[in-house]
């Protein structure tokens, strides 16, 4: 046996033991932490409430969440979802795309990628074009830089993966599709917005209103422009762009001169 | 790994019963590592409390679909590496006039050791940060490392010989004990 076998053999036997105190006052406590997110979570409001806020994080989240929603439409079999399943097949080729959201002055740029075989948009980087903070996920790693306090902060998970599962999303757009019984209208006709003839996907609540739209180029069959419900007033993203050529660097972390590096 | 799964499905669903068995499964593993990082018994036993308490904050919005060992692991180093930045200098080595005796616990410690698990923790602590780190994540946390080279932000070549020069200096340390 060498001699770094032999040290390795002793590390891998140096042990140290919680006792019953230490369990109890850490179980007692993280039970508690736990029931505490529970209570917390039963409050949260769901997927389509949260889509209705107008922070742009949220906004940004927001997309996320309705694309991961396209994306997944496959898994929608049954429901009124189903019906555009030309866009689903299209959207199932797609392995990347890029996306503008405006809200008031503030605007972001998202790129995603999708991976091909969960379906997930796996890496995600958005640029704040006002404040020129950029967030970037990927798998097991999130990198946030706040330009204006030149700080780096590192995660040690995705960003919006909770977000992002599909069984989630998908349960509350039924949800969802049951509060607004289900209806989901689909039209041709010009667009001013995309200035050109488009297919119109609106869903339709029960009283009438609109909880969202999307916009499908009918040469692609994808969404070009995404609009959400903010309290009466459908705010629209896009357009998106697919296949768009992505820099090399786009999903690397770098640490910008003097940057302040905190690793959570 | 199936138990594994089946724990972290139980946890999502804000079972404590599965928190409890995640704990008695990997705390000991846990403190190990953290000990081995910080050579500090209340610095450890912190770091194993807040690990466990952010963990359990996680339910019913945890997904992993990596090794929850992994994970937890990955997570002690996080908050020892926050320890050591706030002490900004390396562990203090313990004296060793004030170790117990092998079978004798420290009176007021929440850990259980022996005398050879604090020999090699206080030796450990002799050996440069990045070195410790990179020994401890091999053989304790059983990184790969490609794992540990992301984990510090270096080259695999460069991972593998912090490990290398970590080893001989501990080697020489441990040697010189005897």
């Amino acid at each position: 046996m060498t001699h770094a076998d032999n040290i390795t053999k002793k590390l891998d036997k140096m042990n140290f033991k919680s006792t019953a105190a230490m369990r109890k006052k850490i179980l007692s406590e993280a039970s508690q932490a736990m029931e505490q997110t529970i209570n917390a979570s039963a409050n949260k409001p769901s997927v389509g409430r949260i889509i209705m806020k107008s922070n742009i994080t949220k906004f940004a989240t927001a997309a996320v969440l309705i694309i991961a929603v396209f994306i997944g439409m496959n898994m929608l079999n049954g429901t009124p979802a189903y019906a555009i399943e030309q866009t689903v097949e299209a959207l199932k080729g797609v392995s990347n795309f890029r996306i503008t959201m405006k809200m008031g002055p503030k605007s972001v740029d998202m790129l995603m990628l999708i991976n091909q075989q969960t379906g997930l948009a796996d890496h995600i980087r958005m640029d704040a074009h006002d404040s020129g903070d950029v967030t970037i996920t990927i798998p097991g790693q999130t990198y946030i830089y706040n330009k204006q306090k030149n700080e780096v902060t590192f995660l040690p998970q995705e960003l919006l993966r909770n977000d992002l599962n599909f069984k989630d999303v998908i349960n509350s757009v039924v949800e969802q599709t049951n509060a607004v019984d289900g209806r989901i209208e689909i039209l041709n006709k010009f667009s001013d917005l995309a200035g050109k003839e488009v297919v119109f996907v609106t869903i339709i609540r029960k009283d009438e209103s609109i909880a969202g739209q999307f916009l499908i180029d009918p040469d692609t069959n994808l969404p070009i422009y995404l609009g959400i419900d903010t309290g009466g007033k459908l705010n629209y993203m896009g357009p998106f762009e697919y296949e768009v050529n992505i820099p090399e660097d786009a999903f690397e972390f770098i640490i910008p001169q003097g940057a302040k590096v905190t690793d959570r | 790994m199936l138990e594994d799964e089946l724990l972290k499905l139980r946890f999502i669903r804000g079972n404590t019963d599965a928190l409890a068995a995640i704990y008695d499964k990997y705390a000991d593993d846990l403190l190990t590592l953290a000990m081995a990082l910080l050579n500090d018994h209340g610095l450890a036993e912190d770091v194993l409390h807040d690990v466990f308490v952010s963990f359990a904050k996680t339910a019913t919005r945890f997904r992993l679909r990596g090794s929850l060992k992994a994970y937890l692991a990955k997570s002690v180093i996080n908050r020892s590496r926050d320890h050591l930045r706030k002490r900004r200098h390396a562990p203090a080595p313990l004296d060793p006039s004030q170790l117990p005796p092998a079978s004798d616990p420290a009176p007021d410690s929440d850990i259980l050791f022996q005398e050879q698990s604090l020999r090699l923790s206080d030796a450990l602590s002799h050996l440069p940060a990045e070195q410790r780190e990179v020994v401890v994540l091999k053989v304790k946390a059983g990184l790969k490392f490609r794992q540990i080279a992301a984990l510090q932000d270096i080259s695999i070549d460069a991972a593998q010989a912090r490990y290398r020069y970590g080893m001989d200096k501990l080697r020489s340390l441990l040697n010189s004990e005897v």
